[in-house]
């Protein structure tokens, strides 16, 4: 249902219909500035990368989504992504900051959350996350959030540069098999 | 150092690798099962873990600012720029493709905006100097089409008597998708004594195994039409030209490079690699 929408509007937006951009846009405005603004961790900075992904759909500079990549929401989440990577490296920021201090999973401060269906994903994604070991949840945290190279993640915790995958591997696997065990029926 | 490639999946994951690394990743990544899965698991977990942003609020104005700055780039004239240098050509030289663009009468503006326009000569000496160079690099390959050969040296020729023909439209191809390559190129349709070409041109293009070759599509709408099949030299270097007499009223909306299987295929069969913006 939410496939078949975004789907039609994708379908719009590649005729250039700018109504159907801001439509979509509006859709994921929130979700993709929050998620940006945990890679790049400040707001101007996810407000360009929101920009650039916008851009990218615009032009199909981006790559073209079709129902084989899977859900759109997940296509254009990896475009986001990529598209902080690609900005954070850009920027080569100051890469020492505060790995600490970014992996408070358990915020206390979360706005009231509107967005029902993210709120629940988000819920059980942490639930999923906390009950990972902490080097776990480091892992994840500098792998998939701050798309950090291999080196420097066997630096940030001081292992082999050979063992960074297998940590990779485990730590997902755990998570995979977390939220396994909490959605019950999954796969 | 084979063995050690599966480890590198880190890097290619998140972005972290120069064009070379990529390349050979890549090359092992399209023989490696266990890689191949991996991949394939952490693209799908991945896909849960955006959700765990914290929800902020976006800045305000945040809305018109982006929309504005998107729509705006979209109306720019399509025009170079002044004072290229060398280096900079070959950026930033290719405007990029408007809107969907009917050929007829879209081509009747930018003629009228070219002829007013005092750019217009060092545009073509650019142009021609990269055509000089395309043809250089054409002679030293081997072209299975020798069409391809034949229209790039009239287009030379034109070019440097002084440019008869015109550019009707320049981009770049660039690669798209996740998974990208150091690949790279630029489309441009010019006309010449009432005929219509499509001229493309690519550089570090992954190499070709078999009867695979690249080829060039026009796509309108999600329509793919074959605009040409080539292979690349070992360098990566390739070109093809295409007559476009025949889309005269096909709307454009992109070009797109594609690996297929063999040549000259009807409907893209293999991965597309490039694309214009």
């Amino acid at each position: 249902m939410e496939k078949m929408e975004d789907t039609e509007v994708y379908g719009q937006i590649l005729k250039k219909d700018k109504e159907a951009l801001e439509q979509l846009y509006d859709k994921y405005e929130k979700l993709l500035f929050s998620f940006a603004l945990k890679m790049v961790r400040s707001p101007e900075s996810a407000e360009e990368v929101v920009q650039e992904v916008m851009m990218k759909l615009w032009r199909g500079s981006g790559g073209i989504y079709d129902e084989e990549k899977g859900k759109f929401s997940s296509w254009i989440l990896t475009m986001t992504r990529n598209t902080s990577i690609d900005y954070l490296r850009k920027q080569n920021r100051r890469q020492e900051e505060e790995v600490h201090q970014e992996m408070e999973l358990q915020d206390t401060q979360a706005p009231v959350e509107e967005i029902v269906e993210w709120k629940q994903q988000r819920e059980r994604i942490k639930e999923a996350m906390t009950s990972l070991k902490q080097e776990q949840q480091h892992v994840i945290e500098m792998f998939y959030f701050k798309g950090y190279s291999q080196k420097m993640i066997a630096d940030k915790i001081n292992i082999p540069l050979g063992t960074v995958k297998g940590r990779i591997r485990l730590a997902l696997k755990h998570l995979k098999s977390e939220l396994a065990m909490e959605r019950g029926d999954w796969q | 150092m084979t063995e050690k490639q599966c480890d590198k999946l880190v890097d290619y994951f998140n972005g972290q690798m120069d064009d070379m690394e990529k390349e050979a990743f890549e090359t092992h990544l399209a023989g490696c099962a266990s890689c191949q899965e991996e991949l394939a698991e952490w693209e799908a977990l991945s896909s849960d873990l955006p959700y765990l942003s914290t929800p902020a609020d976006p800045p305000e104005g945040m809305k018109k600012r982006v929309l504005d700055n998107v729509f705006a780039e979209e109306e720019e004239p399509a025009l170079p720029q002044k004072n290229y240098t060398e280096s900079k050509v070959k950026k930033n030289r290719f405007t990029k493709f408007s809107s969907p663009w009917v050929m007829g009468t879209a081509a009747a503006v930018l003629l009228l905006s070219l002829v007013g326009n005092g750019i217009l000569w060092s545009e073509r000496q650019d142009l021609a100097s990269e055509t000089e160079r395309l043809s250089e690099e054409a002679e030293r390959l081997a072209f299975e089409r020798d069409l391809a050969e034949q229209n790039l040296a009239t287009v030379l020729e034109e070019e440097e008597e002084g440019g008869v023909s015109d550019v009707l439209l320049a981009s770049n191809l660039a690669s798209i998708g996740e998974a990208e390559f150091s690949g790279q190129g630029s489309a441009t349709i010019i006309s010449e004594n009432g005929e219509l070409e499509l001229l493309i041109q690519v550089t570090d293009m992954p190499e070709l195994q078999g009867s695979e070759a690249f080829q060039a599509w026009v796509i309108e709408g999600e329509v793919p039409i074959p605009a040409g099949s080539f292979t690349i030299d070992e360098n990566g270097n390739g070109a093809v030209s295409y007559n476009l007499n025949d889309m005269e009223d096909t709307q454009i909306d992109q070009i797109a490079i594609s690996l297929e299987p063999q040549p000259n295929s009807l409907q893209p069969q293999g991965e597309i690699l490039l694309a214009s913006q």
